[in-house]
């Protein structure tokens, strides 16, 4: 038997808003809509079983990140259905949601909170969180102080350990040394090996060919202003 | 997540925010606390020279920045609780574009950080009574009841303000201007006998009902019960059409923030 769907993306599009210059003038001609709108995805569906490794690809602009963001519930596709069982831990931008002020621990806590993840769970796992980043020395300074590979191993870290059953993760492995990825790909394999579903968005196609279960790329959707869109 | 892990997570997010704010707010500044204690005691002290001074404005034998400093309590956790929720989608975009957690939370989070301003102020509040000699009434110890309709009232406009500033900066202009106005219309500076009575509606409103309120515990020792369940009433209606304002409108925002 095959292991059981946990996402199931259904013939989805997403338009994103673009702003138009926003003067008096302008806002005249364009009554109530300071907003155009731009097709990234269309008609795309997909659907993830338990334990797979996914590689999506794709050139820049072509809505890798909105797809990852969209499986996360933080957009809604304008027209489909997009259906996931379990917990979606996404790991969008490194360290993105971090607050510059404050230290290290202090921002596992909110970061782990935001992932959904209860007080007494945070204590418990702060060990293996401060084990796999490796920052343990600087846990307690101020984030703004990081180097960007440290802020990265420790948004990584956490999302590691806030237990997903579908980790989205967004261009991991740009940042660190080649033993950080090998760290990452061993540990998304055990995570598989659990059942989590794995979607990576990556360019760097060579790291994760030879393990990911399915490859999908994504088209780029050409935008020319007034005109409608083409596909490329 | 289920409904009891959900509501439990909103509450920790709450929490965390509100101590994240909290934390960062004074860490870089060398006076750090201080500020609490200087910012409402130098407004007052400035006012009672323009408008007890300058103005002689009578407020019934009790020293005009007294009086100023009673109704400064509760606006300045109004105005400054809502100019600093209105920038929370402004400072927190990526926060919220690049993970999924309840939203509402921000702003939330930014007007209960202003509660221990609060009660910073309502002590020296108290010393500050007590150092002029005045008798302090037991009636200020039902003043932390005030807070329930003034943070329901910041709340709910801070909700819809947030969310309108994150997509048009022209919110926060029109905050900063209809706070100046408020600042006039609220009897902060005056007493509600001077104003006419065919205008007298303009008080029936949370904010002027608490800063009334406050003056009448602190100094008289009384509390209005059916005003205060009247700005109950008013500010639970505020929080609850903020609620389904931001409930709304939070899906598209996430696309136009």
């Amino acid at each position: 038997m095959k292991p059981a769907e946990v996402v199931q993306v259904d013939n989805i599009t997403k338009r994103f808003y673009l702003e138009r210059p926003r003067t008096i003038k302008k806002w005249i001609r364009n009554i109530f809509s300071p907003f155009a709108t731009f097709t990234v995805i269309k008609n795309f569906s997909l659907s993830v079983r338990a334990g797979e490794l996914i590689l999506i690809t794709g050139k820049n602009g072509s809505g890798k990140t909105t797809l990852l963001r969209l499986i996360a519930g933080i957009t809604q596709p304008d027209r489909g259905n997009i259906q996931v069982i379990g917990k979606v831990v996404p790991l969008i931008e490194l360290g993105g949601g971090f607050n510059q002020d404050l230290t290290g621990r202090e921002n596992i806590l909110i970061n782990a909170t935001i992932l959904g993840m209860q007080k007494r769970e945070i204590m418990d796992k702060m060990e293996s969180i401060l084990r796999f980043s490796g920052i343990r020395k600087f846990i307690d300074i101020p984030v703004k102080r990081y180097s960007t590979g440290m802020v990265a191993r420790l948004a990584v870290a956490i999302a590691y350990e806030a237990s997903p059953d579908i980790l989205l993760m967004d261009e991991v492995f740009s940042v660190g040394d080649a033993a950080f990825q090998k760290k990452n790909l061993k540990r998304i394999n055990d995570l598989r090996k659990k059942g989590v579903a794995v979607l990576v968005v990556s360019h760097y196609r060579h790291l994760l060919r030879n393990i990911a279960d399915r490859v999908v790329e994504l088209r780029k959707l050409r935008f020319t202003p007034g005109a409608g869109l083409t596909n490329e | 997540m289920r409904t009891q892990d959900r509501k439990h997570n909103f509450l920790q997010l709450i929490e965390v925010f509100t101590v994240r704010e909290l934390a960062s707010r004074y860490r870089l500044s060398i006076l750090g606390p201080l500020w609490l204690v200087l910012y409402p005691l130098l407004t007052a002290l400035f006012l009672n020279f323009v408008f007890g001074i300058f103005l002689k404005i009578k407020t019934n034998d009790i020293p005009y920045y007294l009086y100023v400093f009673s109704g400064l309590v509760i606006w300045n956790y109004f105005e400054q609780g809502l100019r600093l929720s209105v920038q929370s989608f402004v400072w927190n975009r990526e926060l919220c574009t690049k993970n999924a957690f309840e939203i509402m939370t921000l702003p939330i989070s930014f007007v209960l950080s202003k509660i221990p301003d609060f009660i910073v102020e309502f002590v020296i509040l108290v010393l500050l009574i007590i150092v002029n000699g005045q008798t302090l009434h037991g009636g200020a110890l039902l003043v932390p009841l005030l807070l329930i309709p003034l943070v329901m009232t910041t709340i709910g406009i801070a909700l819809v303000v947030s969310l309108a500033n994150a997509v048009f900066r022209d919110f926060g202009k029109l905050v900063d201007f209809v706070l100046m106005l408020c600042f006039y219309a609220v009897p902060l500076l005056y007493s509600e006998t001077l104003i006419p009575s065919r205008y007298s509606y303009i008080l029936h409103n949370p904010l002027s009902i608490t800063v009334m309120s406050m003056r009448s515990l602190v100094f008289g020792g009384t509390l209005n019960l059916f005003s205060y369940l009247e700005a109950c009433l008013m500010s639970a209606g505020i929080l609850i059409c903020g609620l389904m304002v931001f409930n709304k409108h939070k899906r598209k925002f996430i696309d136009l923030i």
